[in-house]
């Protein structure tokens, strides 16, 4: 991952997750700097808000599925 | 005590750390986590081979810390994440990059007003994608700004340069070009709206909603005891303000200066 910012741009390895108190904790670093990011409920609704297409287009997809698979039991 | 401290994980500091390694342990210190330098980046090819020579070589890597004041007891102030900490060092390598004139230093009368940006902080909002303007003129036609006009060219922008001391060649972002004219005055209420420019006793404006300080770089010098190059206690400086050179060329200068400081080192050993 890559992280950009008015000082560079910085990589974000991950080594680290793990849930506590309903907050998601993402551990990693920053080059040689310790990173956290915490993900909130309200944080998870605005990714999903902003990749709303897609979610809806997986969705759409699984719909169809099993529509197809109703049909051809029938 | 027999190490030499770098400042500085660019090219030049890599460099300068990789031919002192060569001799006497070395060790890199930069405010970044990672290596690159303002100039390069960690993703670069170059920075990262001699990343790994440097590793080869035994250097020793501090990064994400910032050296604040080199000593004339040749110790060297450091605030790091886990601390502050003194690093003894026989010798301060200073590669600490370079930065470009200010409004100011190019004589550029009015008020520090918005839209009127660095290249190296514009550099990193047009990286993030933000558009800085759509009439924009880049003051200097060196690496750095050529840079900025490739990224201004995508967004769109209608980008207008005077090269300043760098005439040749005419770069193909350039929709205006200005040889020989110098910026006067930047005027505007908040923003910059417009340039005033002259050349011998002619005088023009151009209109304009951001400005990119890119021309005459100068070498940064923020580290206290090591901002003077005369008055420095066992400072050596390796750094190359020329724009227009390649990250080899800045390899090679910074590996002859470190090359001169060890011979200086082994002469006054003997």
């Amino acid at each position: 991952m890559k992280v950009s910012s008015p000082i560079g741009d910085l990589p974000f390895k991950p080594t680290k997750i793990r849930v506590h108190e309903g907050v998601f904790h993402l551990d990693g670093n920053m080059g040689a700097w310790p990173a956290h990011v915490q993900i909130e409920l309200a944080d998870l609704c605005d990714i999903a808000y902003l990749i709303r297409h897609v979610l809806l287009g997986v969705l759409g997809g699984i719909l169809a599925i099993i529509a197809i698979a109703l049909l051809l039991k029938k | 005590m027999n190490n030499t401290l770098v400042i500085g994980a660019g090219v030049s500091g890599l460099s300068a750390a990789q031919e002192i390694a060569r001799y006497q342990p070395a060790v890199v210190i930069d405010r970044l986590p990672v290596i690159g330098g303002t100039h390069s980046s960690y993703e670069d090819e170059f920075a990262i081979s001699l990343k790994r020579n440097c590793d080869q070589a035994g250097v020793k890597f501090i990064l994400g810390s910032t050296a604040l004041r080199w000593s004339t007891e040749q110790r060297l102030l450091v605030v790091g994440p886990t601390g502050i900490e003194w690093l003894p060092g026989q010798h301060l390598v200073y590669a600490g990059g370079y930065r470009p004139s200010t409004q100011a230093e190019l004589g550029i009368l009015g008020d520090r007003l918005g839209g009127v940006l660095a290249c190296t902080l514009a550099h990193h909002f047009l990286e993030t994608g933000i558009q800085l303007g759509r009439q924009v003129v880049i003051l200097g036609n060196g690496n750095s700004a050529r840079q900025i006009g490739k990224l201004l060219v995508k967004q769109g922008s209608q980008v207008t340069v005077l090269p300043m001391d760098i005439q040749d060649p005419r770069p193909d972002y350039a929709d205006g070009w200005w040889p020989g004219w110098k910026p006067l005055h930047a005027h505007g209420k908040g923003r910059v709206r417009e340039v005033v420019v002259g050349k011998e006793d002619m005088v023009e404006r151009i209109l304009c909603d951001a400005v990119i300080l890119a021309a005459r770089m100068k070498p940064l010098r923020n580290v206290d005891g090591a901002v003077f190059e005369q008055e420095s206690h066992k400072v050596t400086f390796a750094q190359s303000p020329d724009d227009m050179l390649t990250l080899e060329q800045r390899s090679t200068i910074a590996r002859q200066v470190a090359s001169q400081l060890i011979n200086e080192i082994r002469r006054q050993k003997t």
